[in-house]
């Protein structure tokens, strides 16, 4: 399939963060991956080296991949050689994603992301009031 | 099967976009392939901070019957 130019006069974009990108321009392939740790932890002090992704089963197990499927012909006849675009504004791109002005041609992202919460003992603070 | 696709022109005014997160995309172009995947888990006693409002599967209006669930890795 030939690719569409694309015409955009006016983008801005405020963050792009944690393994994602911005492109301008095509691209052939594009794998962008994150594995995210995040703790969030009641108290004032933080233990370094203590959450490994080995311990979580969520950074090993497989993604479900979809069954293949029969290919079909297509023929797509573009009558306008580009795509008009006035103007784009985005806040933020995070964790693995994607912008991308211009063509792509395969994209297969992935991302994975534990929470954690440590919250100190409640019981523990009651007595503290009483 | 003949899949025959006439693209007659395209043009866009204003995108506004508040976040793309955890493996997704803005494209402005031509794509031959996709795949995203996404694993995501968190705890119960999350707070909710953010513009992802949790969807129910009640009827629209009836927000009280909204909840999440969440389930631990095995």
């Amino acid at each position: 399939m030939n690719k569409r130019l694309v015409t955009l006069d006016d983008i801005k974009v405020t963050d792009v963060v944690y393994g994602s990108s911005f492109v301008i321009g095509d691209s052939w392939r594009a794998t962008p991956f994150a594995r995210v740790l995040a703790v969030q932890k009641e108290g004032t002090w933080f233990e370094e080296g203590r959450y490994n992704y080995e311990d979580y089963p969520i950074f090993t197990r497989q993604f479900k991949r979809l069954p293949p499927t029969k290919t079909v012909e297509d023929i797509h006849y573009h009558h306008n050689p580009t795509i008009n675009v006035e103007s784009v504004r985005i806040n933020g791109v995070s964790t693995s994603s994607m912008i991308q002005i211009g063509s792509l041609g395969i994209l297969e992202a992935e991302s994975r992301v534990k929470h954690f919460r440590i919250l100190q003992d409640e019981q523990e603070e009651d007595l503290r009031i009483d | 099967m003949a899949f025959i696709v006439h693209n007659w022109g395209l043009n866009v005014g204003n995108v506004e976009i508040a976040g793309i997160t955890s493996s997704s995309v803005f494209l402005i172009g031509d794509n031959e392939q996709i795949r995203l995947n996404s694993y995501f888990d968190t705890p119960a006693e999350s707070l909710i901070i953010g513009p992802f409002v949790p969807l129910g599967s009640g009827v629209s209006g009836d927000t009280a019957s909204s909840t999440v669930e969440t389930v631990e890795d095995e």
